[in-house]
């Protein structure tokens, strides 16, 4: 079986593999996926986000006890041992500038010619500004520091013991994904995807023409504009701001047009719709954005790519492109393949399994957590009496109780990654009001916002116990079932007969799983 | 059994049959063994079956009640409320039980009757009433109230 590389280069890229984690979390992904990042910036709101879900992800994965049927957290995240090394931060110091980095003063004074001619391709301000928050929209300064990866530390060590343990031709799919527009994405794009970096390095080499190395990449186009800053642009030298994306993004093209690069398959993809999706920032923790519809589109490029048939060989070069048929964006409208004859089945499939997982993320952190926050014997509801039987005031018994010891851990981080999960989905239905996928309204109070507390519509109060029934957006097939209905034809349905689960939390989480995907049969005629 | 119309059918049969015995069976025998003032067996027999049936309606008739209650999918929502449309339930019958036989003991207060015999049918109008409420709703409440009744 082909192994599968996501790398995500820039806070583009780590919001990307943020929107392939969630997606594999609802069960749409490969089986296996090894994921590294790539920013210098280690503070990057974005990347500590991706961070922490890709960390809440594994600890969901592990915990759960899962059967066949159950499709959530299908996929075996591969990241390195040590999780430090999941990211390549480029640069092992602070305050590093690329005139640190190219020895810019000894060579002026040992070889003073190629110190100017460093001097003419880069400006003094590209030479003394700090690395460590990213290349601010200026990805000549990343080519430069990014062309010499180094193979024998995490985590580029994961791809290329790979490579030292297969021979076969194509086997090791690797896919690139960075924004063309941006500083670190639009720099390290280019520079992975050139021949001598990856597909035809020495150990991924086998024939003239023949990898085993199969590279794809999603290059992503200006998507979103933000808020601009003028306190901070009076502050900082260097910067790039919406307006010098259409500009960057021509240049970066033309610059793929020219030069041979080492891609095989390679996904265009944008949006003109430009949503706001946050405000300005240079880097670091402030650099942290909405979620955006792109960014599962950029996803399912790559599930594609991962999907496709072997290829023996010599490989075709192939170019991606989808495009919206209106204004607004449906779960029809995403593009799920490349083969015309799949498209409808994986994007119901695709509808089905996002439908689920948000239907089971806002229950569980709803009804879930007030039936954990309720006395055992309080409870009478069936599905709860019939799984969860034990005497509170035997010890021994204690370990059927959900509430208790490792149960609860588990029932935590899911709680964690749910709730992170929900905001993801719900930001996504931002201001312009043309992205239909879920309705924000019927699942938030307020507007979901970075940094502010995240507030659940209560689904038990009489004047919103509908919302469960209408969470897809401008949907023909909401049914509009209640929440009532949820526990009588989802919940109290749901049998874990031969299904061999001993862990309490796992009864737990399979009973809310499976009680989701009833109700949205019957609801949104999806399953 | 928890299934609709089974549980409704199953109900109203097991109320019938248990009547059958209690009333019927039962009622000719014990009729015959009470030494009564004025009164004949025959007369006394008549008005017990017919409080017997009495009780047996409203155990049957509480229980159809609870069964149509714990399918609606608002109950789904209001398992406190279940819980105590349940109790209430489960006192109703037991007041009727209680209700029925002083009026048959206001009835028969010249006969001179035993308390043993009494005691007797307060046992057969609470086999009608609350305890047959009990068992049919413990073994036969549809899913959403299944374990509101005691002791399940």
């Amino acid at each position: 079986m082909p192994k599968n590389y996501l790398i995500g280069i820039g806070g583009t890229g780590a919001r990307v593999v943020e929107a392939t984690i969630n997606l594999c979390a609802a069960g749409y992904g490969p089986d296996e996926l090894s994921i590294f990042l790539i920013d210098p910036d280690a503070g990057n709101g974005n990347l500590t986000r991706t961070k922490t879900t890709i960390t809440n992800y594994i600890k969901c994965r592990n915990s759960l006890q899962r059967t066949a049927d159950i499709p959530i957290f299908k996929t075996h995240i591969k990241i390195p041992p040590d999780e430090k090394g999941l990211v390549w931060e480029i640069f092992s110091d602070r305050g590093t500038t690329l005139s640190n980095f190219i020895n810019y003063e000894n060579t002026k004074q040992t070889q003073p010619e190629l110190a100017e001619f460093a001097s003419i391709l880069f400006t003094r301000n590209e030479l003394d500004t700090e690395l460590n928050e990213g290349f601010r929209g200026h990805p000549s300064i990343g080519a430069v520091v990014m062309s010499n990866p180094p193979q024998d530390n995490y985590p580029f060590k994961m791809l290329f013991d790979d490579l030292a343990g297969s021979k076969k031709a194509n086997d090791i799919r690797v896919f690139l994904v960075g924004s063309v527009f941006g500083g670190t994405g639009a720099a390290g794009f280019p520079t992975f995807g050139s021949k001598q970096i990856l597909k035809f390095h020495p150990f991924a080499k086998l024939l003239e023409n023949v990898s085993q190395i199969l590279l794809g990449g999603a290059l992503i186009l200006p998507y979103f504009n933000f808020d601009p800053d003028p306190e901070a642009e009076k502050t900082e030298k260097m910067f790039v701001t919406g307006n010098d994306f259409p500009i960057a993004t021509k240049a970066a093209l033309q610059y793929y047009n020219e030069k041979d690069l080492g891609f095989d398959q390679i996904y265009f993809i944008g949006d003109s719709l430009a949503q706001k999706v946050g405000k300005f920032s240079t880097g670091a923790k402030d650099q942290e954005n909405m979620p955006h519809y792109i960014e599962v589109v950029s996803s399912l490029a790559a599930f594609d790519f991962f999907e496709q048939p072997e290829i023996k060989g010599e490989t075709d070069k192939m170019l991606f492109t989808a495009c919206r048929d209106n204004k607004t964006i449906s779960w029809n409208d995403l593009p799920t393949s490349r083969d015309p004859l799949l498209i409808r089945q994986t994007q119901t499939a695709l509808k089905s399994l996002m439908t689920n997982m948000t239907v089971f993320a806002y229950t569980f952190l709803t009804l879930g957590k007030k039936i954990l926050n309720t006395q055992h014997k309080e409870i009478k509801d069936a599905w709860y009496a019939e799984y969860f039987r034990f005497n509170e005031k035997d010890e021994k018994e204690k370990v059927k109780d959900p509430r208790q010891m490792q149960h609860k851990d588990t029932l935590d981080v899911f709680s964690r990654f749910l709730s992170d999960y929900l905001f993801w989905i719900a930001a996504m239905d931002d201001a312009s009001g043309k992205v239909n996928l879920v309705d924000k309204k019927m699942l938030v109070n307020g507007e979901p916002m970075i940094g502010k507390p995240f507030n659940l519509i209560n689904p038990e109060d009489e004047t919103t116990r509908r919302n469960i029934g209408f969470l897809l957006k401008n949907e023909q097939e909401n049914k509009g079932k209640d929440i009532n209905e949820f526990k009588t034809a989802g919940l109290n349905q749901v049998t874990l007969k031969n299904r061999n689960l001993t862990e309490a939390a796992s009864k737990f989480i399979t009973i809310f799983y499976e009680g989701a995907s009833r109700f949205n049969k019957l609801n949104y005629n999806v399953n | 059994m928890n299934k609709s119309p089974l549980n409704y059918l199953l109900t109203t049969a097991l109320g019938v049959i248990l009547w059958v015995i209690t009333a019927i069976f039962f009622g000719g025998v014990f009729s015959e063994s009470l030494t009564l003032a004025s009164s004949t067996p025959e007369d006394f027999l008549a008005s017990y079956r017919l409080f017997l049936g009495l009780a047996a309606f409203a155990g049957i008739l509480n229980c159809l009640y609870w069964y149509y209650y714990g399918s609606l999918d608002t109950t789904a929502g209001r398992l406190d409320k279940a819980k105590r449309v349940w109790l209430s339930s489960i006192i109703l019958q037991i007041i009727c039980a209680v209700a029925l036989l002083f009026i048959l003991v206001i009835i028969n207060l010249s006969e001179g009757m035993a308390t043993k015999d009494w005691a007797i049918i307060f046992c057969m109008l609470s086999l009608h009433t609350w305890f047959f409420f009990w068992f049919c709703t413990f073994f036969m409440s549809p899913r959403t109230v299944k374990y509101i009744p005691f002791f399940k």
